[in-house]
């Protein structure tokens, strides 16, 4: 067998290799979340902006969402949940990203202010009504949980307690601030989804300071999310935009690695490409490095090959 | 680019210069000869030559493009099959986790049945979402809507064939307990308003899970039947009767004041088509649930998916025929040279 012959061969086998392989399993890295909106009426607040228009809390933490799926690698699990009054309730079970993507963004689109079941927000009891669901649903995927932070009514202290079935940092995830830490009166919106203009300060529970009398109006609350994510085990972050939600979300730390039908195909057939330029490319650049137009004559690259050796 | 063919990799496509290469190369195994004017043309050299050159670049282009991924993507193609538009509307109340009547329940003596209900037997919603998660998976004709109701209408799942999703909205209904109140009429309403802008494909079905009843106001009322008779559909009620609550086709005046009989007295005086099922316990739910699935068989339009179809193996396939062509050539011409 010639040296001419070797990489053709090389690369029939590697080809027949390609052909011949099953899907292998592969450990890949893989992210779950279960993820809850806030749908209490704080978050009708429009402190973001979208293309330029003004954007409700709600519509941008959806657009984030919507923008972060694609980005996750496929075979990660996306289920999601609605929080109002004090619970999160689950409404999808985690479904995988790639294959039903389409899906997950019709539901994310109906997930909004008409689902609220009850006009309260006790958010640090939704989170933990949140970990419960994340815990029970099966698989623990991490939690994602979009609110302002806004309690209605207000909180004095600390808030309740972390319920005692659950431990802190058995679920993992993030708490994802939502909304301008500049207070901004809150729209107020009936049943129906009718705009009622906004709610006054004689209309919503006041603390129990009389000097402080601002329930009414409603920024992004972070020192008490902070403190709820200390006292929960989960991380937080400010949701600024789509590319640091993101980030956020892909944290390894948040990862999951998991067995997932891998198609390996393209190695064999990369190296049997190699396999067959090589040797081209090879004298290609032999040719150029001698400067030398590439020749039949062997008696001059030979001469040229001698030349060669004497430079560094 | 050729209509209706996409790369997973399309970014790969950027080596095919490298098929360039066999031109490029002048041959390696190339005879030393002096003088190469003064031997005779060789007009079949060349050809043979060229051949190879254009073989090989051949391979380089069919192995890139095979790196690249080509396929045809996923398309949708609508096809009529047998079946119905149905949308779920599941009942989220408290009450929902109460249980039904235990399995050997008619062996029982009233009493016994009276204290075993709170003890034993299956839970309502438990065992209403594993036989309509069953019932989704027996139909994949049909295409499912999800919603779940209290006091407001949760619509999760709009309409869709995926089953993976529909039992991913069943499945997610069982996690913790119900909310407090219910709003039948407004999640009937809203149910229907699902519809809206629809084309009209074939059979329509809602396929209301509850265990409770209402009486509805003269608005809603109205609206309910204008809403079903405008976008025909067919209104199915499985009710999930608890232990010592009324029969729905208790006779009487005075049983209008019982939500449940007022809720189905004023289903049954419906233009529309209108089942109702009383369930007891899970055997009843089994039955009525199949019983629905026997009804609506009719023609409806639907789509079916068509996965994407990867041609890179055809490519790779080519790939090997060209490099076994190359090497039996390059023998050949070697043999022929040596």
């Amino acid at each position: 067998m010639t040296t001419r012959g070797l990489p053709l061969l090389l690369a029939c086998g590697l080809l027949a290799l390609a052909l011949a392989m099953p899907p292998l399993s592969w450990s890949r890295r893989s992210y779950d979340f279960l993820a809850v909106f806030d749908i209490t009426q704080s978050m009708g607040v429009a402190d973001y902006r979208l293309d330029g228009r003004p954007a409700s809390r709600l519509d941008f933490a959806r657009q984030a969402l919507r923008e972060a799926l694609p980005r996750l690698p496929c075979g990660s699990r996306v289920g999601l949940a609605a929080f109002t009054e004090y619970r999160s309730l689950m409404l999808l079970a985690p479904i995988e990203v790639c294959e039903h993507y389409n899906d997950l963004l019709a539901t994310l689109e109906q997930l909004d202010g008409r689902m609220r079941w009850a006009d309260a927000s006790q958010v640090s009891k939704g989170v933990y009504w949140a970990l419960r669901a994340a815990r029970d649903i099966g698989d623990e995927p991490r939690l994602l949980f979009f609110s302002d932070g806004h309690e209605s009514p207000p909180i004095e202290g600390e808030g309740p307690a972390l319920f005692g079935d659950i431990t802190r940092g058995q679920i993992g995830g993030l708490i994802v601030g939502t909304g301008d830490l500049a207070p901004s009166p809150i729209p107020k919106v009936d049943p129906s989804g009718r705009s009622r203009g906004v709610w006054s300060a004689d209309e919503v529970a006041q603390g129990l300071d009389p000097d402080r009398r601002s329930e009414h109006l409603s920024g992004l609350r972070e020192t008490h999310l902070q403190g709820l994510a200390a006292r929960t085990g989960l991380g937080y972050v400010r949701l600024e935009d789509a590319a640091g939600l993101t980030a956020a979300m892909r944290d390894p730390q948040l990862a999951r690695t998991r067995e997932l039908p891998t198609d390996l195909t393209w190695m064999p057939v990369a190296l049997a490409l190699a396999a067959v330029c090589w040797p081209a490319l090879a004298g290609v650049l032999r040719a150029r490095r001698n400067r030398l137009p590439a020749t039949t004559d062997g008696a001059i690259r030979n001469r040229a090959k001698t030349s060669q050796s004497h430079h560094p | 680019m050729i209509a209706g063919i996409d790369f997973l990799r399309p970014g790969l496509l950027a080596l095919l210069p490298l098929a360039l290469l066999p031109w490029l190369a002048r041959g390696r195994d190339a005879i030393p000869y002096a003088h190469v004017a003064w031997l005779p043309p060789d007009p079949l050299g060349r050809a043979a030559g060229r051949l190879l050159r254009a073989l090989g670049a051949l391979l380089i282009a069919s192995l890139v493009i095979a790196l690249a991924s080509p396929g045809r993507p996923e398309s949708v193609e609508v096809r009529t099959g047998r079946g119905a538009e149905i949308q779920l509307l599941i009942d989220r109340s408290r009450s929902m986790d109460e249980r039904m009547l235990p399995s050997d329940w008619r062996t029982l003596s009233p009493h016994e049945i009276r204290h075993q209900t709170r003890s034993r037997g299956p839970i309502k919603s438990q065992s209403a979402r594993e036989l309509l998660s069953s019932f989704v998976a027996q139909r994949p004709d049909d295409r499912f809507a999800v919603s779940f109701f209290s006091a407001s209408t949760l619509h999760v799942v709009p309409f869709t064939q995926h089953d993976e999703v529909v039992q991913a909205g069943i499945a997610a209904g069982g996690i913790h307990r119900g909310l407090s109140e219910t709003d039948v009429g407004r999640a009937l309403i809203s149910s229907i308003a699902r519809f809206d802008k629809r084309p009209y494909s074939g059979s329509r079905i809602i396929l209301l899970v509850s265990d409770g009843g209402a009486r509805l106001d003269e608005d809603t009322r109205l609206a309910i039947r204008a809403g079903l008779e405008r976008h025909r559909i067919a209104l199915y009620w499985i009710y999930l009767k608890g232990f010592n609550r009324p029969d729905l086709d208790m006779p009487g005046e005075a049983s209008e004041a019982i939500p449940e009989v007022a809720l189905h007295r004023f289903f049954a005086s419906l233009p529309t088509p209108y089942h109702a099922y009383q369930a007891e316990s899970s055997e009843d739910l089994a039955a009525a649930v199949e019983d629905v699935g026997r009804q609506q068989n009719y023609p409806l339009d639907f789509e079916e998916r068509i996965p994407r179809q990867d041609y890179g193996r055809a490519f790779i396939a080519a790939g090997l025929v060209l490099a076994g062509l190359l090497l039996a050539l390059g023998r050949l011409r070697l043999g022929a040279l040596a």
